[in-house]
């Protein structure tokens, strides 16, 4: 598992400790989060924000969005970043 | 139990639950024996589990991570303790033999709300997040949540807080699309939008915003206001921003907010735009607005001029209560009475700390005991997000509009049945209005159910165009087209008297916003592009820039 997605799961086990045992992989959905609905796509949005210092829009945290899909996106947009800084 | 001490019927629920019960007491015997039965064979499973050496903790010597391993587990164990009761309880009152289907539903919501406020994670030491930060803190979080346990006391709300509020200024980062106040009346604010084209559609749009939240929820940031996505398209928008009411605006009623809201603002947006109708659109509550002043005016106009709206769109709105969702469980006589009794001793209206609590409850797992734990048992700050501190901000209602609002088309449902209710002078009836209407409901809407909201369709008799959306009350509306959405959305014509889940088994599943389909159902109705019109005018002179007065009345 890559250091991005170590540090998301780390971040979902702290926004939504109600997870519990569920086994939290890169394939997991969003809507594998017990009672994952729209607010809970805020809190994940707000931590991905203060954590990883990028804007995902919230359209992007859907029920069907895997850990991986936001791995990559976070990988993507801290190249881009780099690109252009 | 007397309606005086359990206005909300949550002790009388689960009372009704129990008699049924012991009705049936057979049948409850076999689901106790099956919770003993279930109860024994996971003790023996935890205490396989803790006697087994893998599970031994501190074999490194490290006291923090002998403390972790042991909170872990016992977190661990709580956690599989609290899914089989909670699973057992609710498939007890769920499967309660003989209770009607709003005693029922009644009781599944405040089983809920109880195991929610149950659930490990809001337990200091059933939450290894929370002993990790306390311990990699020494002891910092727990006080800083202490700090903000203290705050939320003092505020007196009772609530504790779910958004950053100081990451937000309204009209500073948020609310921030430029134009004008140009028209005010004691209830409402009408905010006319600079153009952000060189040529805009004849016909403006003009929102009817509901008024339990302020209005900008359709202007946020700059990504995802609404406002901005039409004028950027070319369109003249107008949107109705309320006053916060006042003790003095208790006998405020549901026909001022039809009079002097929804309808004033069409006919000022309209003289504005050189008496083009103009298309009217209602979230909510404001569709609510929207639909009986539809009728209203289809009933009453008799001007020699054209009819005022040339179409109207309503998004996320109920005027059938059948159905009216899990909002259902606060509407019975009593409860009712209780609101009534709380408007009265406020001195003439609901206080907003009520109706944040009602629709913090209706979600109580994210918009309550998440915040509890991250507030207070992590001591973090609240997260800054714009949607969240829009829905702090809420205001107060009006007694007599409440009351009404509450009375008349929640618990008598008026509105779904011709002539019943009366507003302005004139029986409403649905069925009357002929201007073609689009209407979005949204799958995961807990506030206006999307089957509910799909009834208006039935109610009237125009063209109807209706579009369901994947999402959420306020995610579901507020819905920016962006390269990485994965929304789903279902659109079509409604000409049959279809039910809502033949009508979406009929509709292929499209990707993506449903706001372009919108802007194009108005485009093939807004006319030729021409010069923007005035900014307001000589009888509506500019009297504050946008987001204007009224939405900084707290």
């Amino acid at each position: 598992m890559s250091k991005t997605l170590e540090k998301l799961k780390s971040g979902i086990l702290e926004t939504f400790p109600e997870i519990g045992d569920v086994p939290i992989s890169p394939e997991m959905q969003l809507g594998e989060i017990p009672e994952w609905d729209s607010i809970a796509a805020v809190n994940l949005q707000t931590y991905l924000r203060e954590n990883f210092g990028i804007d995902v829009q919230l359209d992007f945290l859907n029920n069907e969005t895997t850990l991986a899909d936001i791995a990559e996106f976070i990988e993507k947009s801290a190249a881009l970043k780099q690109r252009l800084s | 139990m007397d309606p005086v001490i359990d206005p909300l019927q949550i002790a009388t629920s689960f009372q009704h639950v129990w008699n049924s019960w012991l009705q049936h007491s057979e049948e409850m015997k076999q689901k106790i024996t099956d919770l003993a039965a279930r109860n024994e064979e996971l003790t023996k499973e935890v205490w396989q589990q803790t006697v087994s050496p893998d599970n031994t903790a501190g074999n490194n010597g490290r006291e923090k991570t002998e403390l972790m391993d042991y909170v872990r587990s016992n977190a661990s164990i709580a956690r599989k303790y609290y899914a089989l009761y909670s699973s057992w309880f609710k498939n007890f009152v769920e499967t309660v033999p003989g209770l009607g289907e709003s005693e029922r539903r009644r009781a599944i919501f405040w089983t809920n709300q109880l195991l929610n406020a149950l659930a490990p994670a809001n337990f200091f030491w059933s939450n290894p997040g929370a002993v990790q930060k306390f311990l990699e803190t020494n002891g910092v979080s727990l006080s800083f949540g202490f700090i903000n346990w203290l705050e939320d006391v003092i505020r007196g709300d009772n609530l504790m807080k779910i958004a950053d509020n100081t990451a937000f200024q309204v009209g500073k980062n948020i609310a921030t699309t430029p134009g004008y106040v140009i028209y005010r009346n004691e209830l409402i604010e009408l905010i006319q939008y600079k153009p952000a084209t060189d040529d805009t559609y004849a016909v403006p749009v003009v929102f009817v915003q509901p008024w339990v939240n302020k209005f900008y929820i359709f202007d946020l940031t700059e990504q995802s206001s609404f406002v901005r996505y039409l004028i950027n398209q070319g369109f003249t928008v107008f949107i109705v921003s309320w006053k916060n009411p006042t003790p003095e605006m208790s006998t405020t009623s549901f026909d001022d907010y039809m009079i002097k809201g929804a309808i004033k603002a069409m006919e000022v947006a309209r003289e504005i735009c050189n008496a083009s109708p103009v298309h009217a659109a209602g979230y909510c509550i404001g569709g609510t607005v929207l639909a009986v002043s539809m009728a209203w005016l289809n009933k009453t106009w008799k001007d020699n001029t054209s009819f005022p709206v040339a179409d109207w769109s309503v998004f996320s709105t109920l005027v059938d209560y059948t159905d009216a969702g899990e909002i259902g469980v606060f509407i019975s006589e009593s409860a009712i009475e209780f609101i009534e009794s709380l408007m009265k001793s406020s001195g003439g209206y609901l206080d907003s700390k009520y109706i944040s609590q009602t629709f913090r409850l209706l979600r109580s797992d994210s918009l309550v005991w998440r915040n509890y734990v991250h507030n207070y048992l992590y001591g973090g700050t609240p997260p800054k997000s714009d949607m969240l501190f829009w829905n702090a901000d809420s205001t107060r209602l009006p007694e007599a509009m409440c009351s009404y609002f509450l009375r008349d088309l929640y618990l008598r449902n008026k509105l779904a049945r011709k002539d019943e209710a009366v507003l302005g002078g004139c029986p409403i009836d649905l069925g009357c209005i002929k201007q073609p209407l689009f209407a979005v409901g949204a799958q995961q809407d807990h506030i206006s159910p999307w089957r509910s909201a799909f009834q208006i369709c039935k109610l009237v008799n125009c063209r109807k165009r209706f579009t369901l959306t994947s999402e959420g009350h306020i995610t579901g509306i507020v819905n920016p087209p962006s390269e990485y959405s994965r929304k789903k959305y279902w659109i079509g014509d409604i000409e049959d008297n279809i039910e809502p889940d033949a009508w979406q088994a009929a509709h292929p599943e499209k990707r993506g916003s449903w706001w372009p389909e919108w802007l194009s159902w108005l485009a093939e109705r807004s006319g030729p592009l021409g010069r923007p019109p005035a900014m307001g005018g000589k009888k509506y002179p500019q009297l504050a820039k946008a987001p204007g007065t009224y939405v900084f009345e707290e």
